[in-house]
Formats: structure tokens, sequence, C-alpha cells
């Protein structure tokens, strides 16, 4: 039997991680005692969701693209302004603002994605900073500095309680963590990571690497975009500050404590990046420099990130069974004319 | 396509940069389950069609066909799904995948296309997945590399890696194979081993297109030749037609080597 002879995918093949990190996700806020601790658990959610899709676009497509923090902005902005200007219901402004998100990213992306390395990175850096100056001025529209008030979540005519947004922004986190799992161990990851090893070569192997990767920039504009809703349903209010800056250095923060191009990294980084300033609050004055020292050791020792120490680098193969025949022979004759 | 029409065909194709006529009005067939050569002096314009045929550039003008279709101006990642696969000069395998898996990207015109397509068919996606690591180990075990399978591509000689974009050109099924300069930087052995290699595809019938410099190596391996100097095509022929050629003689060796063999 051919089965015999398969070898063992090089990576860790099973969904059983997966699930047991969502498992723990489901019986973290039984555990924790204060609403603050349940914040802090929905926003290490919030930033996995927006580090998922950034991680296929950068970590294994090699597109750096900076443009995530807008994304996430407009999310969020959407979803309250179509709720509180076109008195959309939130599915229904959740499914339009997700819709606008992908289509602003693809109009984006089709010019954008010519550019290569640090040509991409300025381009969708001025586009972070442009949709920035948009939130924060144009002020008849988007309210300014103090944004824009989301309206609560509501079932059956009542507001739905912290412990239920938990569970609302766990279940969307979900769905993103199992589809980057997917992708990242299926066909399409191999060909993002063609894509970022050489472009050339998976171009004559059959790839279509500028189809896929605007595929995939939208697939991160939606992702960052589901994020931003999550934060408009967690603090009701959504302001410039979605997009500025310290938020795509958390974001380069994240993926680089968790590992860049790993499958766990996003979840590892921003657990890390969420919850070291609170353990580093004793330093006081000194947290910010003591916080700066982490990241730096993180780089220098752990080079592939938290999910690199998990992950096997070297893939070694468990193979069973008898060496494969050289069946090839056969086959070719067969297939040729 | 009839039994008799040939499996490559340019038709005067030409290429410019610039001022420069790299390629100028070069026609020749490749027949199937032929293996031609193509040979000339350094800037004969030999990678610039190799590029043309592959799709990585257009030609300015001329025609090219596979297996009877017009794929002039056909994007390069469409050639791998019509069964042309080939194999690059200096070898372009993907680092960050393991050797299994680069040749597994061989097979990727196999799979569903785009995120949506594979989202829906959910249900049959390990299977292939499984059928394509089976595909791509026996390729593996074709070329001799079974046992490297899991490792990573800079753990391989530059032989093993040449071996390596040949089984992973191989995985698509290719009838046409463009190997570009396969034997350059290899030693003796390697060099010998390639060439053994070459001859068991050319007994199961795979067409052939060789780019190389190594004369010797190019002789034995092919059924004709064509050989071109600037940018023009000189000779097509048999190994021993075109080792006879004056024309061939001169581009090689000068006009008075010519004189000096008549």
């Amino acid at each position: 039997m051919a089965g015999d002879t398969v070898p063992e995918a090089p990576r860790a093949p099973t969904i059983i991680p997966v699930l047991v990190i969502l498992a723990l996700g489901i019986v973290l806020p039984f555990l924790l005692s204060s609403g603050f601790h349940l914040r802090l658990a929905m926003l290490v959610w919030i930033y996995a969701i927006l580090c998922m899709g950034f991680n296929l676009l950068y970590g294994y497509s090699g597109q750096i693209s900076l443009g995530s923090p807008a994304f996430y902005a407009i999310g969020g902005y959407a979803f309250a302004m179509l709720q509180t200007m076109l008195g959309m219901g939130p599915v229904s402004a959740f499914v339009g603002s997700l819709l606008l998100v992908a289509v602003l990213s693809l109009l984006i992306g089709l010019p954008l994605l010519r550019l290569r390395t640090h040509y991409l990175a300025m381009a969708t850096l001025a586009f972070m900073l442009v949709q920035n100056g948009v939130a924060n001025r144009w002020i008849n529209f988007t309210g300014g500095q103090s944004g824009v008030a989301v309206p609560p979540l509501e079932w059956g005519g009542e507001p739905i309680g912290r412990m239920g947004i938990y569970f609302v922004i766990l279940a969307l986190a979900a769905a993103v963590f199992i589809l980057h799992d997917f992708l990242i161990r299926s066909h399409l990851g191999r060909a993002m990571q063609a894509i970022r090893d050489d472009e050339t070569a998976a171009q004559a192997l059959g790839v279509k690497v500028t189809r896929m990767k605007l595929a995939v920039l939208v697939l991160s504009a939606v992702m960052a975009a589901i994020a931003g809703v999550c934060f408009g349903i967690t603090s009701l209010r959504v302001d410039p500050s979605l997009s500025e800056f310290h938020v795509l250095v958390s974001l380069l923060t994240i993926v680089v404590v968790g590992g860049l191009g790993t499958r766990f990294g996003p979840i590892l980084g921003s657990i890390i990046v969420v919850l070291l300033p609170q353990l580093l609050h004793e330093f006081g004055e000194l947290e910010t420099v003591v916080y700066g020292l982490f990241i730096l050791l993180f780089l220098l020792f752990l080079p592939h990130g938290l999910s690199g120490l998990l992950e096997r680098r070297d893939w070694r193969l468990r193979r069973t069974g008898k060496k494969p025949a050289p069946a090839v022979a056969r086959d070719l004759k067969e297939e040729l004319p | 396509m009839t039994a008799t029409d040939p499996l490559l065909r340019l038709d005067n194709v030409t290429r410019r940069f610039g001022g420069l006529v790299a390629v100028n009005d070069i026609s020749f067939q490749i027949h199937s389950g032929e293996v031609k050569g193509l040979i000339g002096p350094n800037g004969a314009g030999k990678s610039t069609t190799f590029d043309l045929v592959t799709g990585v550039r257009p030609p300015s003008s001329g025609e090219v066909y596979f297996r009877g279709q017009r794929v002039t101006r056909q994007p390069a990642h469409t050639r791998s799904p019509m069964g042309m696969a080939r194999t690059f000069q200096i070898v372009r395998l993907f680092s960050g995948l393991s050797v299994l898996e680069n040749v597994q990207l061989g097979l990727h015109p196999k799979f569903p296309d785009g995120i949506v397509r594979s989202l829906l068919r959910l249900g049959s996606l390990s299977g292939q997945e499984r059928a394509s690591r089976e595909r791509a180990m026996d390729l593996l075990a074709f070329v001799g590399l079974a046992d490297r399978a899991g490792h990573a591509i800079d753990q391989l000689t530059l032989g093993q890696l040449r071996l390596v974009d040949i089984a992973r050109a191989l995985a698509a099924d290719p009838v046409l194979l463009m190997l570009d300069e396969p034997a350059a930087g290899l030693n003796d052995a390697e060099t010998d081993n390639l060439g053994e290699m070459l001859v068991r595809l050319r007994k199961q019938g795979l067409s052939m297109l060789l780019v190389e410099h190594d004369i010797d190596f190019i002789m034995k391996a092919c059924d004709s030749i064509v050989v071109m100097d600037h940018g023009v095509k000189i000779a097509d022929g048999t190994p021993a037609e075109v080792a006879r050629n004056p024309d061939v003689i001169a581009a090689y060796f000068g006009r008075r080597a010519v004189h000096a063999a008549a």
C-alpha cells in the first residue's frame, strides 16, 4: 500500500495545538477576577487577529506592507458609521465594513503591489498617514480627535455584557486563526513562501504571483478590519489612535517577538506585547526602558521568535515503511505522448 | 495539433533591447521526443531565446507556438499547466522550504486555484496533499535524493540542488523540459550523473531543450543542435553536421581555424 511510504508533513501537521489554544481561550474568562483582566484578554485576541493578517502578508508572502493599521482603523470607523449614519444593524454593518475594506485594499493593492521591499513599505506607510490625517482633520465626518461612538451590541433588547463581548471576539479570532492555519499548511501557504523566496521561480512553476499577492493583501486587510470591529465593540469608541504609529510599532514588535512567518507567532507575540507592560508597571519611570531591553533580548537570543522555539527549524521527516521505489519512470512513460 | 506538428516552434523571433538586437529572426522547431541543444559563444543570445520561450519576457516580433497554440505573449505562469517546465542556470530553489516542499511546488498547478476555490474543495485537499507528497518523494528517489527530503535547502551541495531543481520541474509531468545550463558549476562526477539522468528521461520520451556551454556534454546528450552567434542562427542539424559546419567552427575558433580545418 502506497500510504506506507508517505512521509510526514515537514511541520507539525495536526490542528490539535490550534484547538488547545482556543480551548484555553474559552476557559480563560472564568479564571479572571476583574473586568480589567478580561479587557486585556480581549486586547490579546484583537492584536492576534490584526497580526495574523500581517503575518500572512509579510511573514509568509514577503510583502512588507505597513497599511494594516489603516485598515484596522477603517474597519472600526466603517462599523460605527454604517450603524450611526445609515442605521444598519450590527451584523450588516460588520459585513459592510469588511466589504468596504476589501474593495479599498484591492484598489490600493493594484498599483502598489508592483513595488517591492522598502518602496512598498514607504507607499503603504504613506497610505496609513493619509488615513490618519483624514480621521484627525475631517472633523465633520470622522469626529476628529474624539472619534465616533460605537453603538453597544445588543441581544434581545439588552446590551451584551463583557463576558458576551469576549466570546464574540473569541469566535471571530477562532475563525481567523483557523483560516490562518489552514492557509499556511496548505499548498497556498507553500505558494506564498515561494513568492517570498523567489518570484520568478514561483511564476515558472505556475504560481499566479500577482493574483496571489493581491489576494493575500485583501485577506490581511479584511483581518485587520475584523480586529478594528472587535476594538469598536469592546471600547464603544473608535478614534484616530487606531492608526497611529504606536499601533504599527506594536504590530511589528508582535510579529518579531512571536516569530515572523510562524504558525503561532502572532498569538504568542500578542500575549507578550499586551501583558509585558502590565508586568513592568512596578518599574515606574523605567518601564519603557525595561520594555525596550526585553525586546532587545528577544531579538538577540530568539531570532525566530517564541514560536521558533516550538516549531522545528530543521525538518527531519519521520518515515515509516520501506523506501519508495523509483516509480516515476513508469509514470512519465504513461503520461507522455 | 496533428501528429506531425512540432511540439515547440519559433517563427522568426526577434528581441531588441534598445538598439541591441539580442535575438535576430530565429526560427527552429522541437519535435515530440526530440532533445535539442542550443549552443553558442557568450553573448550569442541563448539565454534571451530561453526567456522568450519560457515567457519571462515577450519577443519584439515573431511568434512562439507550443503544442500548436500560440503562446508568444502568454505570461510565464501559463507554461507549467500546458506542459512546459524549466530549470534555472543559477539554481533558484525556495530557501524557506524543505527539499520535499520545493518539489511539491512543481505540482502547484494541479491544486485548486486561489483561496476561495481551495476552501470550497476542502474535502479533497488533504488527499491531494498526501498524493503530492508521495509523488514528490518518488521524484526525489528518481534523482537519488530521497534521503534528503526533509533537509533545508542550504544543507545541499550545488550538484544536489540542480537535481532538486530538475525533480521540481519534472513534478508537473512536462512534455517539454527546458534546461538552462544544467552542468554549469558541476564537477565531472556530477556532470556524468546528470548526463545519465537526462539519458534516462530521453528514453522515457521526454522532449528537452538544453542550453549548455559544455560541448562534450551537449554532443552526447542531443539529437540535434541549434547554434547561435550574435543573435543569429548559424547552424541547425545533428551533432555531427554541426561539428563540421565552417560557420560554427569560425564562431568558436575564428576564421583562421576554418582554413586550418579545410
